[in-house]
């Protein structure tokens, strides 16, 4: 299937599911995407580095030592970056029309 | 290198919209489910039973040591199973749809009768092993039983959030 109109950041479906797993809060921690997901730490940082150098999330560390804690919040740009994505998505599987016959 | 949960699996060059829209509501509604009812471990079921046991204790001998310690044991079980329950979220700030708010009270709902059952299961055992003060007996016993009540309501509600809470819808 095509992937014209597609956002090619937001495709990899690791990368969607931190994109939803953050448009659905106000912050995710990073330990949350891992269990959620099952991947290791870097391949998530991996998949966050790409979405974060675009400007869809933004990063935060809290804490000290062992309650040290990463989360990550989505930026308005990320947003609609997803809301455009997500309406192409769904723009892709609506059912096409049937062509009428002549006469 | 690709994950096999939470539908993840797909290929990355491979796309499949429909798929695709699934990754995204099941990955907004864990992230909600998270907040609303984090996943806990199970030794908070003893601990919250002895929570409820020192309120309880508080409540029968008020002005007693006896009585004061039972306070102060609950509002440390308490501690621990309350703000280190909000505390150990992973996901702040849900925007939840209409479908899991319900689906949310629900849960509260199971909860608070579960708790209620606690309590009533409480009276019933110390009115059993005899008078209005508990004897050592009767206390190990109903904290026995509160905390195997509990533990289990605890893996109940946990199963539930994950598999229901964290569905999509």
């Amino acid at each position: 299937m095509t992937l014209e109109g597609l956002d090619p950041v937001l495709t990899p479906p690791k990368r969607l599911a931190c994109m939803g797993a953050a448009s659905a809060t106000d912050k995710v921690e990073f330990a949350f995407l891992t269990d959620y997901l099952g991947l290791s730490d870097s391949d998530l940082s991996k998949q966050l580095k790409a979405l974060i150098e675009v400007g869809y999330l933004t990063s935060t560390k809290t804490g000290k030592g062992v309650t040290r804690r990463t989360w990550l919040t989505i930026t308005d740009a990320g947003r609609k970056a997803l809301a455009s994505h997500t309406a192409e998505l769904q723009q892709m599987i609506k059912p096409e029309l049937p062509i009428p016959e002549p006469g | 290198m690709e994950s096999e949960r939470n539908g993840i699996s797909q290929p990355e060059d491979d796309v499949n919209p429909q798929a695709l829209l699934g990754v995204l509501e099941n990955s907004q509604a864990a992230a909600v489910s998270e907040s609303l009812w984090p996943v806990n471990p199970l030794w908070h079921g003893p601990l919250l039973a002895l929570g409820i046991w020192g309120i309880l204790a508080f409540s029968w001998e008020q002005s007693s040591p006896a009585g004061l310690i039972g306070l102060a044991v609950a509002l440390v079980a308490l501690y621990f199973t309350g703000f280190q329950y909000m505390r150990r979220r992973k996901t702040k700030g849900a925007r939840p749809s209409g479908t899991m708010v319900g689906k949310y009270v629900v849960m509260l709902g199971f909860a608070s009768v579960m708790t209620l059952a606690i309590i009533i299961g409480w009276g019933q055992t110390l009115y059993r092993f005899g008078g209005s003060t508990p004897g050592p007996l009767g206390i190990i016993i109903g904290l026995a039983i509160s905390s195997i009540v509990t533990t289990m309501g605890i893996s109940i509600t946990n199963t539930l959030s994950r598999q229901w809470l964290g569905s999509a819808g």
